[in-house]
């Protein structure tokens, strides 16, 4: 030891001996971190690895491995990826005084309306509409809607009007009535009531065949509860006069807030759950047994119910279809169902036999608040037919939002990572919103400039035979400089520049790191700086800003193609939350 | 609308397990017995106010306790408190880094800290070797904080900074330089 070092460890003995702490201090910290629980970044709900103290190499390693790979592999920018978020002129507009939630997104009048709520640390939220014409820059409104209406349950475009549900109250009589609010400014209404005196639980709007609008609504006997209402679903032409179409649903349960009114051609479709509470021994006790559900009506005839299933056919804690699209061939609807509850999709040529498809399963846990249960809450066509879906994972404390592509109608999906939860189709290409955080939402674009490719695309490389490729194994491939791996659910490919500085990632076991310094299930290292990554490209120590960058990945009929032009999206790595705690204040 | 539980989402690049453990106010009152002081110490240094490191310091231990955390090895909590703490520090520092503000405390904590007493060493000089790294570019004091007050390895400082390891070495190799030009050379013993 040097006599400076000596000198240091002296010294700073010597002062630590003298540092008092004022015992407050503890009680402080305790009060303050209660309070800070309410607001706690969910990112520390991800992948919860403490930062390591333990990974690294000697210095031997690192320095041998540097001398030969560090030369030519600085990034000059950040990769590409297939959604982005887009950096608009002014990020403070989807904030204020409390947590933001986007919801709808609706095309009007060559713009782009979301509609969201800032719900404030106290009080009443408001009810906002954000616009843009380019995507960059947003205007923001407060909405004073007339009393009973709102964006809730959703809002349709019909020419240059924009139509959203009312329940219009009259205080001479118990319940209320069903209606609408127009508008073609956002700022003066007209308010049409549709349905006579009743008690009236949700509401959707959506557009109808040939410029029509439907309206559907609940009405229940029991002012309390939605259980046995009946769904009631009228049509118009004219926004004025409202016809009912007949259906034969005398009990469901509908959540109006994420199902979806579609049409296509002359059918109109209505996406939902349904609950065969009848069933049960007891009908006030809320009911378990949801099905994920579709109505369909063809040419103005009574709607049709089907009830799909999970996959396994359980019945779970949660159970709904969300939406539903036409591929010209047959239709994909998403959803979840499930126990845990997976993010779904049903495919049908028909709309009468569906087929179940996982597309991102859930996971059991310890309890029910443990499991990671997921949905997909959108799915819209692309203009090459490429089916694009997104939806959410929840397990305790956080959440990801997350998208996935299919190619082939519906039959299989992969991963795109990370991107808006809600999506829609505005001038031929795929937008949406999506929150990383309540306090930080985001207007997602799909690809940029460029569509989405097909499997035969020049970006796309064949890598195999999906069939040898075992679980947990790792395979190089120098001429496309990437990693396959096989995880226990998904094939995944990374890109061999880390996402640090761009250094050559090596597998941690070519690097013979010494046991103690490597963290449990390290496959990769980064020999320049470090950092170290499970099979799953999940950080787990050292210094790297996310995870590892990932290839979109498509197995198909056995044959594993990846598409090498751009990445996915990939968030933060979850320990920079222990490096950088400031993001979350 | 969908509330909240489409919206307080957060990515995780597509992998998302759960959080099984928040820090208790126990484990947490453990954790300030055995680190308090070493924390208030090596950031009193850092910052050249001791009043400031309490700050810090109750700063960090609250927000490790409101994060949640998978802790499977406890070991490990510590790391990751020096790492808030020493972040939390460094933007304090940014935005008070004008060059006044900076000698002015340099000054106080020279002439008047009342928590430096006369121990093994001449008072003046722990004063003189604490003032020395205060003075330190913000980096290089942090290296040399975690290296040689609050006792972590070259790894275990670089992985807390998140920075790599041979820029762990370089700043302190740099901050050795200094010192000993400021303290030793000066000051021959």
């Amino acid at each position: 030891m040097s006599d400076i070092e000596t000198l240091l460890r002296q010294s700073f003995e010597t002062h630590r001996n003298t540092v008092t702490v004022d015992g407050d201090l503890l009680d402080g910290a305790i009060a303050r971190g209660g309070r800070r629980t309410r607001r706690r970044h969910v990112a520390f709900g991800g992948v919860a690895v403490i930062v390591s103290v333990l990974l690294v190499a000697s210095l031997a390693i690192v320095v041998s491995v540097r001398d030969t790979d560090e030369s030519d592999l600085v990034r000059s920018s950040e990769p590409a990826t297939w959604w982005s978020a887009v950096e608009i002129t002014d990020p403070s507009i989807f904030s204020g005084n409390g947590d933001t939630f986007l919801g709808q997104i609706t095309p009007w009048q060559d713009q782009l309306v979301v509609f969201g709520v800032i719900q404030p640390n106290s009080g009443e939220a408001d009810d906002y509409a954000w616009i843009t014409d380019n995507g960059v820059d947003w205007e923001r409104r407060l909405q004073d809607l007339p009393a009973g209406c709102g964006f809730h349950d959703g809002a349709v475009a019909v020419g240059d009007r924009l139509v959203v549900t009312c329940k219009i109250h009259d205080p001479d009589v118990d319940g209320g009535r069903i209606g609408v609010a127009t508008t073609s400014d956002l700022e003066s209404w007209t308010v049409t009531p549709i349905s006579e005196n009743s008690q009236w639980f949700g509401s959707l709007i959506g557009a109808g065949p040939d410029g029509s609008v439907v309206m559907q609504a609940l009405e229940a006997d029991d002012p309390n509860t939605t259980l046995g209402s009946t769904m009631r679903i009228w049509s118009t032409s004219d926004l004025v006069t409202w016809t009912p179409i007949a259906g034969e649903t005398p009990t469901t349960l509908l959540n109006g807030a994420a199902s979806a009114i579609r049409t296509f051609d002359d059918r109109i479709v209505v996406t939902g759950m349904f609950n065969d509470w009848a069933d049960q021994a007891d009908p006030s006790v809320v009911p378990v047994r949801m099905h994920p559900a579709i109505w369909v009506s063809t040419d103005g005839a009574p709607f049709v119910r089907t009830l799909l299933r999970s996959a396994d056919g359980s019945t779970g804690p949660s159970a709904a279809v969300m939406d539903v699209v036409s591929t010209g061939s047959g239709y994909v609807a998403v959803g979840t169902a499930g126990d845990p509850p997976s993010g779904l999709a049903w495919i049908s040529r028909d709309h009468v036999g569906w087929s179940t498809v996982t597309v991102a399963p859930g996971a059991p846990g310890p309890d029910v608040d443990e499991a990671l249960s997921r949905s997909l809450w959108d799915v819209v066509v692309l203009p090459d037919g490429t089916l694009l879906a997104a939806g959410s994972g929840r397990a305790r404390g956080g959440a990801v939002a997350e998208g996935w592509l299919s190619y082939d109608g519906g039959a299989s999906w992969q991963s795109v990572g990370v991107g808006p939860d809600r999506v829609a189709m505005w001038n031929g290409q795929a937008v949406g919103v999506g929150s990383t955080s309540a306090s930080q939402p985001t207007f997602w674009t799909w690809g940029g400039d460029v569509p989405a490719r097909s499997p035969s695309g020049s970006g796309m490389v064949d890598l195999g035979s999906a069939d040898d490729l075992e679980v947990g194994e790792v395979r190089w491939y120098a001429e496309h400089q990437l990693y396959l791996v096989r995880t226990d659910s998904t094939v995944m490919a990374f890109a061999q520049q880390s996402p640090q500085q761009g250094c050559r990632m090596a597998l941690a076991v070519d690097l013979d790191l010494p046991e103690p310094y490597l963290p449990d299930g390290a496959v990769f290292s980064d020999p320049c700086h470090g950092a170290s990554f499970a099979l799953d490209g999940t950080h787990l120590g050292g210094p790297s800003p996310r995870n590892l960058d990932q290839y979109l990945v498509i197995v198909r009929a056995g044959r594993i193609t990846v598409d090498i032009t751009r990445l996915l999206a990939v968030a933060q790595s979850p320990l920079q939350d222990g490096v950088d705690p400031n993001r979350d204040s | 609308m969908d509330g909240p539980t489409q919206s307080d989402v957060v990515a995780l690049g597509g992998v998302m397990t759960k959080i099984d453990l928040v820090v208790t106010s126990t484990s947490l009152a453990e954790l300030f017995t055995a680190h308090s002081r070493r924390l208030v110490g090596a950031l009193t240094v850092y910052s050249g106010d001791h009043a400031d490191a309490e700050d810090l310091a109750q700063e960090a231990f609250a927000r490790i306790q409101s994060s949640p955390r998978q802790l499977r090895d406890p070991d490990r909590i510590v790391s990751y408190l020096y790492s808030v703490a020493f972040n939390l520090a460094r933007t304090r520092w940014r935005r008070e880094r004008s060059l006044g503000r900076v000698l002015q405390r340099l000054g106080h904590s020279v002439e008047s800290d009342p928590d430096i007493s006369v121990a093994s060493l001449q008072t003046s000089t722990v004063a003189a070797t604490t003032a020395a790294v205060t003075a330190l570019p913000e980096r290089q004091r942090a290296c040399v904080l975690l290296r040689y007050y609050t006792d972590l390895s070259v790894v275990e400082t670089a992985f807390t900074l998140g920075i790599s390891i041979n820029s762990v070495k370089t700043h302190l190799q740099r901050a050795l330089c200094t010192l000993r030009t400021t303290l030793v050379d000066e000051d021959p013993r």
